[in-house]
């Protein structure tokens, strides 16, 4: 007997359905009504007989403030760096203006040539300016170092691709995965991925715990040319395989990981390893990725495939400075680099609609006024010892 | 300050232009969203519980769906066919199921090949139930996760088009959904509910 979780999926579902249909489903309209009123009533009154049920305690709303606070002053005291620079930079400003001796001012500033330390002091502004703009609203607090700001102020987000990388977004040309591989990485992730990897246990405990991810990956640096590159080719890739793949094409970009808490969560409670092979197989023959791609909360989707009425494609963002390496060099006991990456909406000609940084943040948006989704962020692992991509989760 | 002894939803005369005022003016001092804790901190808890069927932890995920809305109220934007409340409820819903990855560790032994019903409580099972509570959380653990959530959406208040919103589907896909989850869920509440709606 297998502890799996009580989280039964989609796919199961319309088997399931299939079956009842042939039962017990047969109600008119009037039975369904009469079903929702039961157990409505039901339910109210469930949580009427239970007291602590009911409704949240008195004092819960200045738990809510207080945390509220706490978090924001926590914010606060990590950018502290902002503040302080400006009371500086006021502070020189007005220690030269002391400095003017009086009945000798010359006029306003801009009847004065240019004098050196305003040329300093000027092309200074600008670039701690353009510092500000690029890394405190990303919170990570310049980690990134100058090298990787001054590449930050070369490369700008461009504002078209090539149109046949836009054709190239819309086919899906990823090997697939066949059930006996699906089963290999739920049983252990670590072993399928890695040859190398020696696990101490024949079973493989992981925690597909989102929070931890979060936790443990840290933005360190802006990735290397190669590494965006190789990452921004399967954000497109994914999008692509997402959008017009079969699940066993989509299946194959995910992290073992990945895909062992995706088929985990669509299992029933307790199943062995042939029942499993079984609803794999069957998950498989359907072919298309929906319904049971990814859990909730690992990606966001577009809700459509348009934005301000104009087709789109999914592309990874193409400029660099948007992306992260993240700081975890090693993840699950698999060997790789972790990195960050968002993506763009780009519509038939090439034109980029819309793009969003490592964090998911919209970078840029041409499309004023409509307020459909924002690309999503992806977290992928490169592993070191098969040299693919995969994919984490989503923002 | 969050009435305790009335649950129902605050009348008012104009919700949407209301929530847009609350909102403008939580984004400027938090303590402004009070108006809005108050007309969902029930159905945001009450999802909750039947999620965890414990009120500290329940309350945990409670304070944290509000943290959470609070603090990113700026992004919440008005789109046709979505709701302030559908908005909130999809944060919910994303913290429910954080709180369930959080709490279920797995592990899939080798080897293993023989197999066994779903250990789902059955009508029998749910009977001896001490409380209607727990019937209830029992029997929507055995619905399908989409059923579930629709149920647990609808029970809190959500109209079939903010579902519809929360879970990217179309509103024919829920409509259609919700009419097996609620089948579904009454058969498994059967010991329960007689065919009439009366109670056991």
């Amino acid at each position: 007997m297998i502890p799996f979780p009580n989280h039964d999926g989609d796919a199961l579902d319309a088997a399931l359905n299939r079956a009842a249909s042939r039962n017990d489903l047969a109600n008119g309209a009037g039975e369904d009504i009469d079903a929702a009123r039961q157990v409505h009533a039901f339910a109210h009154r469930a949580h009427e007989q239970s007291g602590e049920s009911r409704a949240p305690s008195h004092d819960l709303w200045s738990r809510v403030l207080n945390d509220v606070n706490a978090r924001k002053e926590s914010a606060m005291s990590a950018t502290r760096i902002a503040p302080v620079s400006t009371r500086t930079r006021r502070q020189a400003v007005s220690t030269s203006t002391r400095h003017i001796p009086q009945g000798q001012n010359p006029g306003p500033w801009w009847t004065r040539g240019p004098s050196i330390p305003m040329t300093v002091g000027l092309v200074l502004f600008m670039l701690l300016g353009m510092a500000f703009v690029r890394y405190i609203p990303n919170g990570d607090g310049g980690r990134d170092g100058p090298g990787n700001f001054l590449a930050a102020v070369v490369q700008s987000t461009p504002a078209t691709v090539d149109p046949a990388v836009v054709q190239g977004a819309q086919v899906c040309d990823v090997d697939p995965l066949n059930a006996e591989q699906v089963l290999s990485a739920v049983k252990n992730p670590a072993r399928y991925l890695d040859d190398h990897v020696q696990t101490q246990k024949e079973t493989y405990f992981v925690s597909t715990e989102l929070g931890a991810f979060r936790f443990v990956a840290e933005p360190k640096s802006t990735p290397t040319q190669q590494q965006f590159e190789g990452a921004a080719d399967f954000v497109t890739t994914f999008h692509a395989c997402q959008r017009y793949g079969t699940k066993a094409q989509f299946w194959a970009l995910l992290s073992p990981f990945t895909l062992q808490a995706v088929i985990l969560s669509n299992l029933p409670l307790l199943t062995g390893e042939g029942t499993a092979r079984s609803l794999i197989q069957l998950w498989l023959d359907q072919g298309a990725t929906t319904p049971i791609d990814l859990p909730s909360g690992w990606i966001s989707s577009p809700a459509t495939p348009q934005v301000g009425n104009r087709p789109i494609s999914i592309l990874g963002n193409p400029s660099r400075p948007d992306a992260r390496l993240m700081s975890k060099p090693q993840w699950m006991m698999a060997s790789g680099l972790i990195v960050a990456i968002g993506s763009s909406f780009v519509d038939e000609q090439g034109n980029i609609l819309r793009t969003s940084d490592w964090r998911g943040s919209l970078v840029s948006n041409a499309v004023q006024g409509d307020s459909e989704s924002v690309p999503p962020a992806l977290f992928l692992f490169h592993s070191n010892a098969t040299h693919r991509w995969y994919f984490i989760r989503g923002s | 300050m969050y009435a305790h002894d009335d649950l129902s939803p605050k009348p008012v005369t104009d919700p949407v232009n209301d929530e847009r005022a609350i909102i403008a003016a939580a984004l400027r001092d938090p303590a402004a969203f009070a108006p809005l804790y108050e007309r969902y901190a029930p159905a945001v808890y009450r999802l909750c519980y039947r999620a965890v069927n414990n009120a500290a932890t329940a309350e945990d995920l409670a304070a944290r769906v509000f943290v959470l809305a609070i603090e990113r109220l700026d992004r919440y934007v008005e789109r046709s066919g979505a709701t302030f409340r559908s908005w909130l409820f999809a944060i919910a819903r994303n913290v429910v199921v954080d709180n369930w990855r959080t709490s279920h560790t797995v592990h899939l032994p080798e080897g293993v090949t023989d197999y066994l019903p779903s250990p789902a409580p059955g009508p029998e099972e749910l009977s001896v139930h001490a409380t209607e509570m727990e019937a209830l959380v029992a029997a929507l653990g055995t619905l399908t996760v989409r059923h579930r959530t629709i149920i647990e959406l609808r029970l809190s208040g959500l109209t079939t088009a903010e579902i519809a919103d929360v879970l990217d589907l179309s509103v024919s896909a829920v409509k259609s959904a919700q009419t097996r989850a609620y089948a579904n869920l009454r058969a498994e509440l059967t010991d329960f509910i007689s065919p009439k709606g009366a109670h056991r």
